[in-house]
């Protein structure tokens, strides 16, 4: 714990020195059209949750708003301050235990959620989940606050991303999670920079501390990590470029043998392609070196809290997406994700509508299936129907 | 089929084969034309238009471009796409994602297909292909467009170039080399797509056309328009501006 506290003394530290500095120097540049920016949407969920026989019926409501306000004070400093709200009412709220806990981002070191009511049926809840200022000059370039650390370069799952691994099935959060962190980048050339980033956490043992390479060559975008996730050594590799007109990306992370746990690999490999008529197909691989392999009977097992260690529960795994824009209004994809050993299938289709300029339809569907007791069968099925008002 | 407008060119479609004109000199109009809208470097912000038989949809865009090598293209509305930028470096193109702060690069098939759902393709934005290197030129005759006199060329791509196009014909003024009209075919020879240039005003001291129309053939009631709200040619556009970096920088 004595480590988190020094983290802490750190950050505010370097908060107020930062605030002081650009207090001092706001006056010199007045290039930056917008000092003060706010956007966001309003978006309204509707849920359907069904058992494996489309026999019972959980039915959730989320009413969501989302506010992005920009700071642009000069050229040098920018910031951020993120605000997700949500009112979760019904079904979904009253049959999930401790339904305000398990909205809230585990990653987060400073609790910056607020839940303003809570009753047997229903939630309010607001969460920052960025919050960041950032100076830059010259090559430099030096984010601290809470933010989002993508250092992933595939499409659905992204071994590279160590700080904050996203859940792919949660597809309203569009934003992802983001940590509390401090970023430092420092830009070698045009096209290669150097970044070293460090996370804090509730424990300290659960810090992640890493640097990162990127450059380009050969029409390759190339990166190499190396750092520690949670006491642990861990090394990254990474690439995206092309093999004839198709994309190939991929990535690698190696987590070293730590105390009583063996060393582990994420792998993804990934080609997409565009076909004439704009058919778009994507086809990806990731083998987790600790996945499952085998049936699971109880599915329970299956662990969808997702952490840079565990991208999926089963080991060898294959997604195929395909998406299409039927017109400039009407577009949709389906992903179809299956796990050979486990059996384990996802099928996962979505259609988009943009009724108006700033307004949104979508329905998504989520269904899974798996190997139980000998018996490739249905296990949960999902769908949900999103309005999306954006400004 | 062919607009009344042009009746020359549809009696010179049919002489197509016999356009024998001299190559060196249609190349050279061709370079005049294409440096009347490019400049050596040029920053535009500009309104595309999508429109179809029931609805329409506008989208604010600013771009930057230097030569055909280096591009980028930044969203400005609607709210839901605002900061998305695409970059464009030689051959490779990337798409920085706002909401998630993340690049994308996009494979190279994606080059030849819609940009954003409008008539126009990813290539046409960014300029993927030279018309002056990636095809050869000839000049098929003369016609008048408006009062304006003027050449139409015959652009053939090059057989090593991967374009999706089969022939372009393009109407170029005489008098302010001014690319007035241009129709694409594809390799069956059949019209694809058809750009016309209207609304021809000054701008950064050019006489530029500000309003250009892209209809595809088959579908006569739709046509997305690239209209100029302003264009600045010539300023130093270091290729440094051209970086992942500014992608961010931009939002």
């Amino acid at each position: 714990m004595a480590d988190v506290g020094c983290f802490q003394r750190i950050f505010i530290f370097f908060s107020l020195f930062l605030l002081l500095q650009n207090s001092l120097f706001a006056q010199s540049e007045t290039e930056r059209p917008k000092k003060l920016e706010l956007r966001g949407y309003v978006k309204d969920l509707q849920s359907l949750t069904f058992d494996k026989n489309f026999d019972s019926l959980i039915t959730g409501n989320l009413i969501h708003n989302r506010m992005n306000l920009r700071w642009n004070p000069s050229q040098k400093f920018k910031g951020a301050a993120e605000f997700r709200t949500r009112l979760f009412w019904g079904e979904e709220v009253k049959y999930t235990p401790e339904f305000s806990a398990a909205i809230r981002n585990s990653n987060e070191w400073i609790n910056a959620s607020v839940t303003w009511f809570e009753t047997e049926s229903m939630v309010m809840q607001t969460y920052i989940d960025r919050f960041w200022l950032e100076y830059q000059h010259q090559n430099w370039e030096i984010r601290l606050g809470r933010q989002r650390i993508n250092w992933g370069i595939a499409t659905i799952w992204n071994p590279n991303d160590i700080f904050n691994t996203y859940n792919f099935l949660d597809f309203d959060y569009e934003e992802r999670p983001g940590r509390d962190a401090v970023k430092v980048r420092y830009r070698l050339s045009q096209t290669s920079s150097i970044e070293l980033a460090a996370s804090a956490a509730d424990e300290s043992n659960k810090a992640v501390a890493a640097i990162k390479y990127n450059f380009n060559r050969s029409t390759y975008d190339f990166q190499f990590s190396g750092g520690v996730y949670h006491e642990i050594l861990t090394l990254g590799t990474g690439w995206s470029g092309s093999i004839g007109q198709a994309g190939f990306k991929g990535e690698l992370q190696y987590f070293a043998p730590h105390q009583d746990t063996t060393s582990q690999i994420n792998l993804v490999l990934e080609s997409d392609y565009v076909f004439e008529k704009g058919w778009y197909v994507n086809l990806g691989f990731l083998f987790n070196s600790k996945g499952m392999d085998d049936p699971v009977e109880n599915l329970s097992l299956f662990n969808f809290q997702l952490s840079p260690q565990n991208l999926m529960p089963t080991k060898w795994n294959g997604v195929f997406t395909t998406a299409k824009q039927f017109t400039p209004l009407l577009s949709g994809q389906v992903a179809v994700i299956y796990a050979p050993g486990t059996r384990l299938m996802l099928v996962l289709p979505s259609v988009q509508y943009n009724l108006s300029t700033n307004l949104d339809v979508d329905f998504t569907w989520q269904s899974f299936y798996a190997e139980q007791y000998q018996d490739f069968q249905g296990v949960i099925h999902r769908g949900y129907l999103r309005m999306k008002w954006s400004f | 089929m062919i607009p009344s407008k042009y009746p020359v060119i549809s009696l010179l479609l049919l002489l197509a084969n016999f356009g024998l004109g001299f190559s060196q000199e249609a190349k050279e109009i061709m370079r005049k034309a294409d440096e009347k809208m490019r400049g050596k470097t040029s920053e535009a912000e500009m309104v595309i238009r999508t429109t179809r038989p029931t609805w329409s949809r506008e989208m604010g865009v600013k771009t930057w471009m230097k030569g055909n090598e280096f591009a980028m293209i930044l969203i400005q509305s609607p709210a839901k796409d605002k900061g998305t930028v695409f970059l464009k470096r030689k051959k490779e193109v990337w798409n920085w994602l706002p909401t998630v702060e993340r690049t994308i690069k996009l494979p190279p098939s994606m080059m030849s297909q819609s940009w954003m759902g409008t008539d126009f393709t990813n290539d046409d934005l960014v300029k993927e292909s030279s018309v002056l290197e990636d095809y050869t030129h000839s000049i098929l005759g003369d016609t008048t467009v408006g009062s304006r006199e003027s050449y139409v060329l015959q652009l053939i791509p090059k057989p090593e170039t991967a374009l999706v196009w089969g022939k372009l014909i393009v109407v170029i003024d005489k008098k302010d080399y001014l690319e007035l009209h241009t129709r694409f075919y594809d390799e069956d020879g059949f019209l694809v797509n058809t750009m016309t240039a209207y609304d021809f005003q000054e701008m950064d001291g050019r006489l530029i056309p500000t309003r250009f129309e892209m209809i595809p053939q088959d579908k006569k009631n739709q046509k997305t328009e690239i209209i100029y709200k302003s264009i600045r040619f010539n300023r130093p556009l270091e290729d440094s501006f051209f970086t992942m970096d500014q992608m961010r920088k931009l939002n």
